[in-house]
This record gives C-alpha cells, structure tokens and sequence, in this order.
C-alpha cells in the first residue's frame, strides 16, 4: 500500500514542476538602493526616496518633540541650487536665450494673493529661506518655518499622526519634511487615478 | 506436498532474498548526494527494507522514471537535478508542524526550500524563520483624513509578496464609501476614475490581527496561529485548504489558492521568510502578516513604505513612546466591528 501511495505522490510532484515565464518590468520595492514609484503625469504626489542613498539632518526644533529627530535634506533635491549662482548681490544674472526659471510657479498657497515670494524666500540671502522674525531657516529644515502658521500640524508630525516615518519603525526616528509630501507652492495634493484597480472575487461595482 | 509446506516454501524465498540483499539505501539508488539530512520524517526504512522487496522496489521506481520522462518528454533519462527536485519534494510532504519543530529542524526544511527553489527556477532565495522581538505587540494606525484612494499600498504589498498582477489575490482592498456613511452598501473596490472623488472617502482593509481572532481556534488542523508578537500567520506546509478560516474571518481578509501562483521570475522577492511571503502551493490560505520579514528586522512594512500621503503608521503598541501610542492617546481612533470581540490592532484615526 505504501509503495502505492509513494508513486503517486512522486508523479503529483513531476506534475507540479512549475513553468515561470519572463516578463520585464522593473520592481520597485525589492532593490532597496534605486526604487521610484511611477505616479502619473499631473501629480504632485512625490516619488519615493531610499534612505541610503539621501543624507538625514537633525530637525534643528526636535526639543519640542518627544525625541531626537532627523529629516531628510532637501537642498540637494533642489534643481538650481545653489540659489546664489544667480542671485547675486540682489541683482538677477539672466542667461541669453534662456527663459526666466521660476517662470512655471504659480503660487496657490493660501487665498489668491495673500502670499508673496518674500514672505518665505530670504530677499537678501537667496540660498536660506526666512521665518516671520527674519531669521534665517535652511532649506533642509522648512518646517520650522511651516509651524508659525500650521501649529496644529506641526504637534500631529512631531509626534508621528502626520507625516510619514521612514527607515525602521524602531530606533533611530527619521521622517519626511514638509516639504518631501507638499508642493510649497501649491501645497494640496492633486487627484489622480489610482494605481491599482483591484479584481476580488462577489465584489459588484 | 501439503499446501502448508507450500506457502512455507514461498515464504523462506522471500526471506531469502531480502536477507541476501543488504538494505538498501535510497540515496544510493538515487544518485543524490548533498540532501540535507537529519530531523525529516522521511523514513528510508520503511519504503526500503520493510514492506517491500528489492525487486518491487526496483520496479516501482522505474516506473516513476517512465512517468517523469513522458511528462518532461525532455529525453530519455531523468537528470540527477530533477531527481534530487522529486526527492526533495517527496521529504516536504512528510514534514511536520512548523510550531512544533526545534531550531535545527526549522534549519533543515528551510535548507530544503532554499535548494527546491534553486533547482526548479534557478533562485538564489534567503529564506528566515526570525523569532517574535521580545516585548512587542505590534499594532497598526491609518489616518482616513489622510487616504485618498491611491492604491499605492496595494501595488507595494503585491509586489513585496509576489501577489498576481491582475489583483485577484491583493491582500488589502481600498474600499469607496459615501462620506458620511458607515455602510457597505454603497461600498465600490474596482473604482477606475480619478481620486479622491468629493463625495467619497476611502477605507484601506486588510488582515486586522485582532487579539481574539476567530479565524485561529476554528482551524482543524492547526496551521494558523497568533505568534508571540501578535501577528497571524499561516504555515502553508501543514494548510489542508479547508477555507474554515476565510468563513470565519469577519473582515474577509484572507484568500485562497485556487490555483498554482505563477509570478515572473524577475519579480520574485528575494527576500523570504518561512511564515510570510515565501512561495504558496496550490489549495492553501494566505493572507497578510504584516511584512513578517522585514518588520521583525525593524523594518516597515511594505504598504507602509509605498503610501504616499503618510496616512499609515506602524509600531509597537508596548512602546510607551512609539507614535502609535501617541495616537491611541491623543486622536479619535476606532476599530472596525468591535462588537465582535475580535479586539483588532488595526486602528483607524482622523484629524
């Protein structure tokens, strides 16, 4: 009886030799060194970094959070930083031929025309940004100065209900700046179609 | 001659010819060296020497290799890969409960695994068995200010545990629901036009955990189990495929095998653990388990890692000075169906 019982789970596993096929498309999460998310055209939604391959700073207002934190810096994300290479001396060098950069932004922040550039960007020093006392703020620690006007904001991301945590959830505390999930310039999240369309078994539309 | 002599005869040339023969070895007759060898229940002994003759044996055995050559239909002899692949899968059947088993026996079956998936589709796997981190319970908040209806966390769990592409196996589902409402009748998954939608809110689901899971104690065969950190898992070797667990899961967050999962071989995480997203069978539950291979790392969880707005927390509900206990503590959190005493650790919170 045995022996019965033996061929005929050796021929169920000759069956169910699996045949893979190839199919290419890269796959994001699995390399921890390079993984984008393809988001749609239209989206301000951001593009998921690796914590290896960008620099953490310490969050220079971490002594009103419950612990030491480290954000993500920024001024390497930024395209045409350093700001200086051009604004020099208050004066703006324009390259011929060339159109004026900051041309595409258009400031949705706020009611129309409650903001200007220089409520935020530092007139004087172009490469740091500037709090409402006229200190000046790094590009890397933006949400010092977001929390001067989003307080209820700033108690939700330093304690972790906003925001998000990146890295290991134990241990050394790193998250996203304001500005890694918002446009500041246009700061609201933009619809978009979603990425995955789900197929589930009894499900009626 | 009597008739009883007569069956005496037969039975001492029987006895004759087993005793001639030594006993034989199947790795021997096999040709395989290299198997890991040691706590499997796969007992030579008994295929070999007692129940059956030399001669049976031999016989039975060629038979298979006819078998398996006319199902190949590669040549006319089996490599010594694929005879090493069928013997392997031959111990896996014999294997016994993953709860019960010692360090070293967990060791060898999933050496056993690691080889299997070598020699059919050529894997470099690193297969874990990580134990629970003491002191850790873990739990899961979700702000439903904050999810839009993305589907990120959907493509990242599929992707991190080798789901099929066509959703039909996704272990969270981002349900749309009329704001306002808590009922399920206007509830749409395969929503397809832009998010979010102004009357609309989403609510991500999947496995909740609970404390008290109705789905662990109503598993005949004890394949299910709360681990010591809190997480449900499912040991797919010993899973007779009953589905009693899906019935009694009241957030339907576990799914079946109906048929053999067949992802491309680029795609396949390498990174394994026994418990979670390692290979499934045919005919048996999965279900999600909270990334176990990267979260007993210290790692987050996948879904967390893919959500873009934040709205997803992750973290031990032990930890006085964790996040999720900050927002157990100080924002408006609730669980689904609590009515049913199944104690969730997935909670949901709003601004």
């Amino acid at each position: 009886m045995i022996k019965y019982l033996v061929a005929i789970m050796i021929f169920i596993s000759c069956f169910s030799i699996s045949i893979i096929s190839s199919a290419g498309d890269q796959n994001y999460l699995h390399s921890e060194l390079d993984y984008e998310f393809q988001v749609p055209t239209g989206s301000n939604t951001p593009t998921i970094y690796p914590l290896e391959t960008k620099k953490k700073v310490r969050f220079v207002d971490d002594k009103y959070m419950r612990e030491v934190t480290y954000v993500i810096e920024r001024e390497s994300q930024i395209e045409q930083y350093k700001c200086s290479n051009c604004h020099l001396d208050g004066k703006n060098k324009k390259i011929k031929g060339q159109k004026p950069p900051h041309d595409h932004i258009v400031l949705k922040h706020g009611d129309a025309g409650q903001f200007t550039c220089f409520d935020c960007h530092n007139e004087n020093k172009r490469d740091v940004l500037k709090n409402n006392f006229s200190k000046d703020v790094s590009f890397n620690q933006s949400a010092s100065l977001c929390y001067q006007c989003h307080s209820s904001q700033f108690k939700d991301w330093s304690n972790g209900a906003h925001g998000k945590r990146i890295g290991k959830w134990v241990g050394e505390r790193v998250i996203y700046n304001c500005t890694q999930c918002h446009n500041p310039h246009d700061p609201g999240f933009q619809k978009r179609m979603p990425l995955a369309v789900p197929k589930m078994r009894g499900v009626t539309k | 001659m009597s008739m009883k002599s007569v069956i005496q005869s037969i039975f001492n040339k029987e006895e004759k010819i087993s005793k001639s023969d030594a006993p034989l070895n199947l790795k021997t007759l096999t040709g395989v060296d290299g198997v890991p060898s040691g706590a499997t229940d796969f007992d030579q002994e008994k295929l070999t020497s007692k129940g059956m003759s030399r001669r049976s044996f031999l016989g039975f055995m060629g038979a298979t290799a006819l078998g398996a050559g006319a199902v190949a239909s590669a040549g006319p002899a089996i490599k010594s890969d694929d005879k090493e692949l069928v013997l392997l899968k031959m111990k896996e059947y014999f294997q016994k409960n993953y709860r019960i088993l010692s360090e070293d026996e967990r060791k060898v079956i999933i050496e056993r695994l690691e080889r299997k998936a070598k020699l059919a589709d050529d894997l470099t796997l690193n297969i874990k068995s990580t134990e629970a981190r003491p002191d850790t319970q873990y739990g899961y908040a979700l702000n439903l200010s904050k999810c839009r209806g993305y589907g990120d966390c959907v493509v990242g769990c599929r992707e991190e545990n080798d789901l099929p592409e066509d959703g039909s196996m996704d272990y969270i589902r981002v349900l749309e629901m009329d704001k306002g409402t808590f009922t399920m009748k206007n509830k749409s998954i395969g929503y397809v036009e832009e998010v979010p939608k102004d009357e609309k809110y989403y609510l991500p689901m999947q496995c909740m955990h609970c404390a008290n899971p109705p789905c662990v104690p109503v598993c005949p065969v004890g394949a299910t189990w709360k681990e010591k950190d809190g997480i449900v898992v499912v040991d797919y070797n010993w899973c007779v495929g009953c589905r009693y667990c899906e019935a009694a899961c009241p957030y339907e967050a576990r799914r079946f095998n109906f048929k053999t999962p067949s992802v491309p071989k680029e795609k396949i995480n390498q990174d394994q653990h026994y418990l979670g997203n390692r290979k499934r069978m045919k005919g048996v539950m999965e279900k999600c388990h909270f990334c176990v291979h990267r979260t007993r790392e210290g790692r987050q969880p996948a879904c967390q890692e893919a959500c873009p707005t934040g709205a997803r927390v992750f973290g031990n509900l032990l930890d006085p000075k964790s996040d999720i206990r900050w927002i157990l503590e100080n924002k408006t959190v609730f669980r689904l169906k609590e009515d049913l005493n199944t104690q969730p650790q997935f909670y949901y919170y709003v601004d």
